[in-house]
């Protein structure tokens, strides 16, 4: 019986593994598991989501999850297409080769590891909208991938009604 | 809070890491009763370390994979620490010193000096210490970790009678013919891969309370080698995912965050056995 538990719990982490999406179901397994996600983020289990309510709040996370999420968007950004997510973060921008680019950057706890989420504020609006540089914001966002010409890497980021973005 | 943690847990990369978590934490617990009854207590640290460099290399020579170089040089490494026996020109101890620190300069030194990467000091940091890759896991991690967890725990329900006579007298072992020499080399193996794979949940600095603090919380309590073997998995098991959920919860490392769950337990432990008359 003794040697056997270990191999009844492997059973169990196996079983628990069938819990959603399995992770070799499809051709594009994070896709589905991320949607699942995306879709359990907002419906928060039991209560569906209120009008108003972003799909992915990054707010309501600890600094460790928000820094997970935002790599599992980096990793399968398709998935999260379409999706409302709100973050908060230290802005900052990088010029480019033919525009600017507008960045908030969360960290895990420890602080010794970043991701930067590109927005872009809709309709026109010029550096003077951002705000400043080092600056701690919050913005809401529906979360779009694109590619620049020339350049086949799949970029993603939150495009962003101006006045959804504002000062922490 | 469970609201909280409801919502955490309809994130599959947050299944896939206590999942991947709690296997890691039972393949080394198993290892772990093996390497500290045999006095080979820090080989965690000395392997983890050449697994730091040969990921440090990985890293430089921008390999598509790491696992290509990190799996194999850790488990050369591991043979020939575990396999030098005692007439070994270099004992057991100096060969781990020598080789965990060394590794660890020559990784580190490569890195800074060819990676192009724009936070060296936050993958090293992650890499030492494993703040959140194990939130980071891809499907494919998943199920490696997966396979090499899988691996590990049927080699110790198969040869769990014979490890047990390796470990407790490995001369009598070899008069007897039950193939010590192999079951050394399998040893080393297994040692290797998980020490791989628990790089991913705590780093490459904290392996070692991986593979210690179960079986010694658990031989404070328990005095027979199969019980002793149980009650590690148990503790390993329940402290890795108490220390992951508490983590991701109040957005601590992980890493450290395991390991000090794995202190209050064993100290837990020696109350009760200091209680109980145990010494």
């Amino acid at each position: 019986m003794k040697q056997l538990l270990p191999g009844l719990f492997l059973a169990g982490a196996l079983a628990l593994t069938g819990c959603g999406s399995s992770p070799a179901s499809s051709a594009a397994p994070g896709s589905q598991d991320a949607e699942s996600a995306g879709q359990d983020a907002s419906s928060n289990a039991q209560t569906p989501p209120k009008e108003n309510e972003p799909d992915v709040d990054l707010t309501q996370m600890g600094a460790n999850m928000v820094y997970a999420v935002v790599c599992q968007m980096t990793l399968d950004p398709a998935a999260y297409e379409g999706q409302t997510v709100k973050v908060a973060g230290e802005y900052y921008s990088a010029p480019g080769p033919q525009k600017t680019y507008y960045f908030l950057y969360v960290s895990d706890a420890a602080a010794c590891c970043s991701q930067g989420l590109e927005f872009v504020l809709e309709g026109e609006s010029g550096p003077e909208d951002y705000p400043k540089e080092g600056a701690q914001a919050v913005l809401t966002g529906t979360f779009e991938t694109y590619t620049e010409e020339g350049d086949p890497t799949l970029y993603f980021r939150l495009r962003v009604n101006p006045e959804d973005l504002s000062p922490s | 809070m469970l609201e909280t943690l409801a919502l955490y847990f309809s994130y599959p990369f947050v299944r896939y890491a206590l999942v991947v978590g709690l296997l890691i934490a039972l393949s080394s617990s198993l290892l772990g009763v093996s390497l500290v009854l045999k006095r080979f207590s820090f080989i965690g640290d000395g392997l983890s370390h050449v697994a730091f460099g040969a990921l440090a290399a990985a890293t430089v020579l921008d390999l598509a994979s790491d696992m290509i170089l990190v799996l194999p040089v850790t488990v050369l490494t591991a043979v020939l620490l575990l396999r030098s026996g005692q007439n070994a020109r270099l004992k057991g101890d100096a060969a781990i010193a020598m080789l965990s620190v060394g590794a660890l300069a020559v990784g580190y030194l490569l890195l800074n000096v060819f990676s192009k990467s724009s936070n060296l000091s936050g993958d090293v940091c992650t890499t030492l210490f494993g703040a959140t890759s194990i939130l980071t896991l891809t499907p494919a991690d998943v199920w490696a970790c997966l396979g090499l967890s899988v691996l590990v725990i049927l080699f110790f329900l198969v040869f769990y009678h014979r490890i047990f006579a390796v470990t407790f007298d490995e001369t009598f072992a070899r008069a007897a013919g039950l193939g010590a020499g192999r079951l050394n080399l399998l040893i080393a193996c297994v040692a290797a891969a998980v020490i791989v794979l628990a790089m991913n949940l705590v780093g490459s600095l904290l392996v070692s309370a991986l593979i210690v603090f179960p079986a010694l919380t658990a031989m404070r309590l328990f005095k027979s080698f199969g019980t002793v073997t149980v009650a590690a998995c148990l503790i390993s098991v329940l402290c890795a995912g108490a220390g992951l959920i508490f983590s991701i919860l109040a957005s601590t490392p992980v890493g450290a965050s395991i390991v000090c769950v794995y202190i209050l337990v064993f100290l837990a432990a020696c109350g009760l056995a200091r209680l109980g008359g145990r010494t």
